[in-house]
C-alpha cells in the first residue's frame, strides 16, 4: 500500500515532464495527420453491416442473394392523387412523366422498372379461344372517355389492384428494383445519391395540390437514416457548448476550460482520422461513438483540471502542480480508460458488423483519450496553468463543496448507509420486475430505424393500408435438385408447408411458385375454379408455370422462394414462424426439398434477433469479466470490487428495467449500450477508490477516508456524470429512433452509476467493513463532533477550518510522501 | 397491342405421346414426399377464408366443400365447424342423400361419403380405382372393336373403325401410364336421384353411378358419345329424376331412365357449359358457361336459345329457388332472374370481387362460395 511511485512509473513521468515540449510536439503532428484523415471519413450504410452474417439464416440470404434481387430491393414510388381517382388524363399523364423519369435514375433495374405505363405489365383473361391479353394501356392512349374506360375495365383485369393500383383506386405505384451494383460503373449502389435523386427528380418536382408522391422501400430508409444521422451531427456542437458552458462554471478558469474541450474534441478528430485510415466509414450507429469519446475526453479532463487546481490552491507552480496531477491521475486514469476500451472491445463477440465498428471505433476513441486527455492536457497545463480567477473560485467556494461532500459522506455510516442500501434493495426489485417486460428486437411498425411519425413510416403507413401487401416479409427458400423446383411432388411439400405456415397467428399470407401453378391450373382450364390445385400431370403443371414472375423460381428451377407475409416483425412473431418451420420439417421429414431459412426484412431479422438473444447474456458475461478483473488488477481487493460492482450492476438492471417499462426492444443499436453503460460507468468507482485507497493506507476512518476521496474527485465525480449524460441526452431528438434510444438509455445509466457511485459504493464500503481496522484510531484523532453533527446546516467556520486542515494536513502528508 | 395466345383448352387425348415423353426423361422418380390422398386435411381456422368450390343447404347450416380436402358446415363466420376428412385434395361437388348421408367427389376423383349427423369421413374410391377401371372398359372396348373390325368388309368403314381402334389404344395407355405417375384427373360434380342413385362428372369424360349410397362406383362414360372426352362440369338430377349433363366446348345430354340411356342436347354455343339449372316438375332450362353465355330451354333441352349477358366474366355456378334462378361467376358476378322473365334480369357485382363457384339461397340472403371463401350478401 504504497503511494511512492514506482520505478516504471517514475520513468513515465520523468518522460513526459522533462521532454514535454518534445512530447507535445510529436503529439501535435499526429494530431494535424490525424485531422487530415478525419477529413476524408464518409457516411456509409451498408445493408451486410447491420445482419449477422455468419448464422444460418444470414448464410442462406446470402447463398442466394443474387437469385432473391427482385424480390428485395425494391422501391415503391406511389402517386396519389389527391382529389379524384386514378382514372384522369392529368393523373395518368403525371404517372407516365413518373415512369419515365426514374427509368434514366442511375442504379434503377430497368427491365424490371414497373407500372402501368411498362409493356411488362399486361391485363389477360380467358375467352372461347384461350388467354386473351394486352398491355393495360391500351394504344393510342389520348385520354379520352373511351380510352380511360378501356384502361379502367383493363386494370381490373391485369389483377393489379391491390399491387400497382390501390385498392381505393386513388393512387398508383411505380415499382423500382434497384441494382446492388451498377453494371456500367461497376460502383456500389450509392443509397445516399439515390435517396436523393428520388427526392429532387420525383417527390419535389411531382407533389403539387392534385399529386403528392410517397416513396417507401429498404433504399429509402438508408438514404433517410443517413440524412438523419447527419443531422445529429449539429447535436455535436450543442453538446460542445453546453459542456462550454457547464465546464467554465465549474471551474471559472476559461484557459483550462478551452484545454479540456479542444482536447476532447482533438481526441474525437483522431479517432475520427484512425478510422479513416483503418478504412472504415461513419455509419447511424458508430456515430454515437465521436459523442462517447468527447464525453470521456472531457471527463478524464475534468479529472486532471480538477487536480491541478487543487495542487495550485495549496500553492504548487504550475508545473508542479500538472505533475501532481498527472502523478496522481495516471495510474487510474489508464485503468479507467483501458477498462473501458476493454469493455468496448468485447462488443467484437456480437456477429454484427455495425457493432463490431462501433467497439473498434469506441476502442480507438478511447485509447486516443489517454494521449490527449491524460498526456498532452497535464503538459498544456503545465505551461498555461490555472488562471487567477478559477483559483479564487477554488478558494472560495471550497465550503460549498464541502456540503456536497458531508452529504455524500454521510452515506458511508448508518443511518444513511442503511437507507442507501434499502433503496438500492427495493430498485433492484423495481429493476428486476419491469426488466420482464424487455422485449428482443424491434417492436415497432414499418421501419423502427425512423420515428413513427417520420416520412417515410407515413408514407410506408399509406402503402399498407392502401395495398395488399405487407412491409414484414419473412423469406423461406426451398431448395431442390437442379430442375426439380416445379416437380408435382415438390410442389406439393411446398404448397403443404406454405398451408402450414399460413395457419400460425400473425401471418397474413404465404406465397409461393405453387400458387403460380395452381393459378395456372385454373386459368387453363377456363378459368373453372374447380381445377384450381396442383396437378400430377407434370405437363400440365409446367405449362401452368410457363408465366412465372421472376423471383419465384430460380434460373436453373433448383431454388423456390416462398414468401411469408406478416402483420408485424415482434420477435414473438417472427419466432413463431421460426418454431412453425422446424416442426414443419419434423412433422413431415421433407427429403427433396430442403427448406432454407431465411431472406426478408422479417427472416433477416429474426436471425439478428437470435444473435442478439444470445450476445445479450454473453457481452454481459465478458463486459463484468473483464472490468472486475481490471479492478482486481488494480486494487487487489474483493471488498473493493464488490464495491465498485454493485452499483454497475443495480444500473444495469434499472435500464433492462427501463427498456421493458418504455418498451424499447434490445436490438442491434440498443445492445451496446449496456456495455458502453458498464465500460464508463466503472470510472467512477476506480477514481473514487483510488483516493479511497490512499486515505485507508494513512490510517484513517472510512467516513474521514471517503470525505477525503470526496473532496479530492467528488465535485469531478459529479461532474463527469453530467458531462457525459449531457452528450449523449442530446441524441434523445434524433430524427433516427434508435439513435434516440441509445441516447435515452445511455443518459440513464451515466446519472444512475453517478448517484449509485456516490452514494452506494460508501454504503456498501461500510457494508463490508472497508477500513475497519482504521476505526479505532480514527475515533481517537478525531473530534466526534463531525461525525455527530445534527444539523449539517448550521456548519460552523470553526468545523470548517478543522475539516479543512484536516484536509490540507491529508494533503501535505500525500504531498510529502509523493516526492 | 392485341395479342391472342391459345395455351390448350384441355384436350384429353393428346396427352399419350407426352406422357412417354414424359416418363422417358424423367425415370428417377421423386421420394413419395406427401400423398394428398391420404394426408388428414389440417385442421385450421382459415377455412371460412379459402377457396370454397361447392356449397349444400342442409338441415341447419351450409355444407361447404374446397381446396385443401375442407369440409365445413358454416352459419356464420362465428358459428361453424370443420369436419374430420382423410385427404388433402380440393373437393369439387357434394350432395346429400335422403337418408342423410353425405357424398363429396374432388380431386384425382376422390369420393368420401359421411354417415347422417357425422362430421366425419371417409374414403370410398380414387383416381386410382378409376384408373382400373377405365383399363378394363378400355380393354373390352378395344376387344369388341377388334372383333368388328374383324368382321367389316368395307375398306372405308374399316378405316374409319381402325382410327376409332387407335384412339382407344392410345386412351388406354394413357390410362396405364396415368396409373404409373399416380391420378390427375378431378371429379367435377356429384349428384343423387330421389332413389338415391349417385352419379358424379369429372375431366376427360369420366361419368361414375353408384347404385348403394356411394360405397361402390360404376364407369358408365361408355354410355354417352363423347369421343373426345371433353370435361363433364355438371351432372345434375332433379327431383323427379330427369338428369343432365354439361361440359366443355358447348355439349350437353340428358337421360329420362336414371342413367341407363343419355342423348344428346345440340347447344347453339360451342364454348364450355359449366353448370346446369333445372327444376322439378319444369320443363325450363338454364345453362350457364365462359364469357356471360346463357342457354334457355322451354322445352327439357330438346331446343335451346343462346344469350349473352352484357358481361365478360364467365358465369360458375347456379341454384334456382321458387322460380327464381341464381348465377355467380367470375368478379363477383351474381345475377338473378325469374325463370320465366329472362329479360328482367338483376345484375349484381359483390364487392370483393372474387370468383364464385356456388350459390345457395336462404331467405333473404344469398351464401356465396369461392375464391375468397364463403359469405353471406344479402339481395336488398
Amino acid at each position: 500500500m504504497t503511494v511512492s511511485p514506482l520505478k516504471f512509473e517514475q520513468f513515465i513521468e520523468r518522460l513526459v515532464f522533462h521532454y514535454r515540449a518534445v512530447v507535445m510536439s510529436i503529439i501535435a503532428v499526429l494530431i494535424l495527420f490525424l485531422t487530415y484523415q478525419a477529413a476524408q471519413v464518409k457516411p456509409e450504410a451498408s445493408f451486410t453491416k447491420m445482419i449477422p452474417t455468419s448464422h444460418q439464416f444470414v448464410r442462406n440470404y446470402l447463398d442466394y442473394r443474387k437469385e432473391l434481387v427482385s424480390l428485395g430491393n425494391v422501391v415503391r414510388i406511389v402517386v396519389e392523387s389527391k382529389t379524384a381517382d386514378i382514372f384522369n388524363a392529368e393523373f395518368q399523364q403525371t404517372l407516365k412523366q413518373v415512369t419515365d423519369e426514374v427509368f434514366y435514375i442511375p442504379g434503377v433495374n430497368r427491365d424490371g422498372l414497373k407500372s402501368l405505363w411498362t409493356p411488362n405489365v399486361r391485363w389477360q383473361e380467358v375467352t372461347e379461344q384461350g388467354f386473351v391479353g394486352g398491355a393495360v394501356i391500351p394504344e393510342h392512349f389520348d385520354g379520352s372517355q373511351a380510352k380511360l374506360a378501356r384502361l379502367k375495365s383493363n386494370v381490373l383485369k391485369s389483377g393489379q389492384v391491390g399491387v400497382l393500383v390501390g385498392n381505393n383506386f386513388r393512387s398508383a405505384i411505380v415499382l423500382v428494383p434497384l441494382q446492388d451494383i451498377n453494371p456500367e460503373t461497376g460502383l456500389a449502389l450509392d443509397y445516399r445519391e439515390l435517396s436523393i435523386q428520388l427526392e429532387q427528380k420525383i417527390r419535389a418536382k411531382y407533389s403539387n395540390d392534385q399529386i403528392s408522391i410517397r416513396i417507401v422501400g429498404f433504399a429509402k430508409v438508408v438514404g433517410d437514416l443517413i440524412d438523419g444521422a447527419l443531422q445529429v451531427v449539429t447535436f455535436f456542437g450543442l453538446a460542445v457548448v453546453i459542456t462550454l458552458i457547464l465546464l467554465w462554471l465549474y471551474s471559472r478558469c476559461l484557459r483550462s476550460t478551452l484545454a479540456v474541450l479542444c482536447f476532447s474534441i482533438l481526441a474525437v478528430v483522431c479517432q475520427l482520422g484512425i478510422l479513416n485510415l483503418l478504412g472504415y466509414g461513419i455509419n447511424p450507429y458508430s456515430m454515437l461513438v465521436p459523442f462517447l469519446v468527447f464525453a470521456i475526453g472531457v471527463s478524464h479532463g475534468v479529472q486532471i483540471v480538477n487536480a491541478v487546481i487543487h495542487h495550485a490552491v495549496t500553492g504548487a507552480s504550475k508545473v508542479d502542480s500538472a505533475r501532481l496531477a498527472f502523478r496522481s491521475l495516471y495510474i487510474a486514469g489508464i485503468t479507467a480508460l483501458a477498462s473501458d476500451a476493454i469493455g468496448f472491445t468485447t462488443l467484437m463477440i456480437i456477429d454484427i458488423g455495425v457493432i463490431q465498428e462501433l467497439a473498434i471505433a469506441a476502442s480507438i476513441g478511447v485509447a486516443i483519450v489517454i494521449i490527449t486527455n491524460l498526456v498532452a492536457l497535464p503538459i498544456v497545463m503545465s505551461y498555461i496553468g490555472v488562471s487567477k480567477s478559477g483559483l479564487n473560485y477554488a478558494r472560495n467556494t471550497m465550503h460549498k463543496t464541502q456540503i456536497v461532500e458531508r452529504l455524500f459522506a454521510n452515506f458511508a455510516r448508518p443511518p444513511l448507509a442503511i437507507i442507501s442500501i434499502i433503496a438500492g434493495i427495493c430498485l433492484l426489485f423495481v429493476g428486476l420486475y419491469f426488466s420482464q417486460f424487455m422485449k428482443i428486437g424491434d417492436l415497432d411498425p414499418g421501419a423502427p430505424e425512423l420515428r413513427a411519425d417520420s416520412r417515410y413510416n407515413l408514407d410506408n403507413a399509406y402503402v399498407v393500408a392502401n395495398y395488399s401487401t405487407s412491409t414484414d416479409l419473412f423469406v423461406v427458400m426451398a431448395k431442390t435438385a437442379t430442375e426439380q423446383c416445379s416437380m408435382y411432388e415438390n410442389m406439393v411439400m411446398i404448397d403443404q408447408f406454405q398451408w402450414h405456415i399460413k395457419n400460425i397467428a400473425g401471418v397474413q399470407d404465404v406465397k409461393s411458385v405453387a400458387d403460380v401453378s395452381k393459378f395456372g391450373i385454373f386459368g387453363m382450364n377456363e378459368g373453372s375454379l374447380k381445377w384450381y390445385g396442383l396437378n400430377r400431370d407434370q405437363l400440365m403443371t409446367n405449362a401452368s408455370l410457363v408465366k412465372v414472375p421472376s423471383g419465384l423460381i430460380n434460373q436453373d428451377c433448383s431454388m423456390a422462394p416462398i414468401l411469408i407475409f406478416l402483420n408485424d416483425h415482434k420477435a414473438e412473431t417472427l419466432q413463431a414462424v421460426v418454431a412453425g418451420v422446424e416442426q414443419f420439417k419434423q412433422q413431415y421429414q421433407p427429403q427433396d426439398v430442403e427448406f432454407l431459412m431465411a431472406a426478408g426484412n422479417a427472416g433477416i431479422e429474426s436471425a439478428t434477433n437470435t444473435v442478439i438473444g444470445q450476445a445479450q447474456t454473453q457481452m454481459l458475461f465478458w463486459v463484468y469479466g473483464v472490468v472486475i478483473s481490471l479492478c482486481l488488477l488494480t486494487f487487489r481487493s474483493l471488498r473493493t470490487v464488490i464495491c465498485i460492482m454493485v452499483p454497475l450492476i443495480l444500473t444495469s438492471i434499472l435500464s433492462q428495467g427501463l427498456m421493458g417499462g418504455l418498451e424499447i426492444g434490445v436490438k442491434v443499436a440498443t445492445l451496446p449500450v449496456i456495455a458502453l453503460g458498464v465500460g464508463i460507468g466503472v470510472d467512477y468507482g476506480i477514481y473514487i477508490f483510488s483516493k479511497v485507497n490512499e486515505a485507508l493506507s494513512q490510517g484513517k476512518s472510512l467516513y474521514i477516508t471517503y470525505r477525503y476521496a470526496l473532496n479530492q474527485t467528488g465535485k469531478a465525480v459529479a461532474f463527469t456524470g453530467f458531462t457525459l449524460a449531457i452528450g449523449v441526452a442530446t441524441w434523445v431528438f434524433s430524427p433516427i429512433k434508435f439513435q434516440a434510444d441509445m441516447g435515452l438509455l445511455l443518459t440513464f445509466m451515466f446519472i444512475c452509476n453517478m448517484l449509485g457511485a456516490l452514494t452506494l459504493i460508501p454504503a456498501m464500503a461500510w457494508l463490508l467493513n472497508v477500513g475497519q481496522r482504521n476505526e479505532q484510531p480514527d475515533h481517537k484523532t478525531n473530534p466526534t463532533d463531525i461525525n455527530n453533527d445534527p444539523a449539517a446546516a448550521a456548519v460552523s467556520n470553526k468545523h470548517l477550518a478543522v475539516a479543512s486542515s484536516d484536509n490540507s494536513n491529508l494533503d501535505s502528508n500525500l504531498n510529502r510522501k509523493l516526492q | 397491342m392485341l395479342t391472342k395466345t391459345r395455351i390448350t383448352l384441355s384436350n384429353c387425348l393428346a396427352t399419350a405421346t407426352a406422357f412417354v415423353m414424359v416418363l422417358s426423361g424423367s425415370v428417377a422418380m421423386a421420394e413419395p414426399g406427401i400423398e394428398l390422398l391420404q394426408q388428414r386435411a389440417k385442421i385450421s381456422k382459415l377455412l371460412p377464408h379459402s377457396i370454397v368450390m361447392a356449397t349444400l343447404n342442409s338441415v341447419n347450416s351450409v355444407v361447404a366443400v374446397g381446396e385443401r380436402g375442407h369440409i365445413f358446415s358454416w352459419k356464420n363466420h362465428n358459428n361453424w365447424q370443420q369436419h374430420k376428412v382423410p385427404v388433402s385434395v380440393a373437393l369439387t361437388s357434394v350432395t346429400q342423400l335422403s337418408d342423410g348421408t353425405m357424398v363429396a367427389v374432388g380431386h384425382d376423383s376422390v369420393i368420401l361419403t359421411s354417415a347422417s349427423g357425422s362430421n366425419s369421413w371417409h374414403k370410398v374410391f380414387d383416381g386410382n380405382e378409376l384408373l382400373d377401371l377405365k383399363i378394363t372398359l378400355k380393354q373390352g372396348q378395344i376387344a369388341a372393336l377388334q372383333q368388328t373390325i374383324a368382321t367389316v368388309l368395307d375398306d372405308v368403314k374399316r378405316e374409319e373403325l381402325s382410327y376409332q381402334l387407335e384412339e382407344l389404344i392410345f386412351s388406354h395407355e394413357d390410362a396405364q401410364l396415368e396409373k404409373l405417375t399416380g391420378p390427375n384427373k378431378p371429379l367435377l360434380s356429384v349428384t343423387h336421384t330421389s332413389q338415391d342413385i349417385l352419379f358424379a362428372s369429372g375431366a376427360c369424360g369420366t361419368l361414375l353411378i353408384s347404385k348403394d349410397k356411394g360405397q361402390s362406383w360404376q364407369l358408365i362414360e361408355d354410355r354417352i358419345e363423347n369421343p373426345q372426352q371433353f370435361h363433364l362440369n355438371q351432372v345434375v338430377a332433379t327431383n323427379d329424376d330427369r338428369l343432365f349433363l354439361v361440359g366443355e366446348n358447348g355439349i350437353g345430354f340428358k337421360s329420362d331412365d336414371l342413367g341407363k340411356h343419355w342423348t344428346v342436347m345440340s347447344m347453339p354455343y360451342a364454348g364450355s357449359l359449366f353448370g346446369i339449372v333445372a327444376q322439378p316438375n319444369s320443363h325450363l332450362l338454364v345453362a350457364f358457361g365462359l364469357q356471360g353465355n346463357l342457354l334457355l330451354s322451354h322445352d327439357n333441352g330438346t331446343s335451346w336459345q343462346h344469350k349473352k349477358l352484357a358481361t365478360s366474366a364467365s358465369l360458375l355456378g347456379g341454384a334456382v329457388s321458387q322460380q327464381q334462378v341464381y348465377l355467380v361467376g367470375h368478379g363477383g358476378l351474381v345475377i338473378d332472374f325469374n325463370i320465366n322473365d329472362f329479360e328482367r334480369l338483376n345484375m349484381r357485382r359483390h364487392p370483393s370481387g372474387a370468383a364464385f363457384t356456388s350459390v345457395t339461397p336462404l331467405n333473404d340472403e344469398l351464401v356465396l362460395g369461392g375464391q375468397f371463401g364463403i359469405t353471406a350478401w344479402s339481395l336488398k
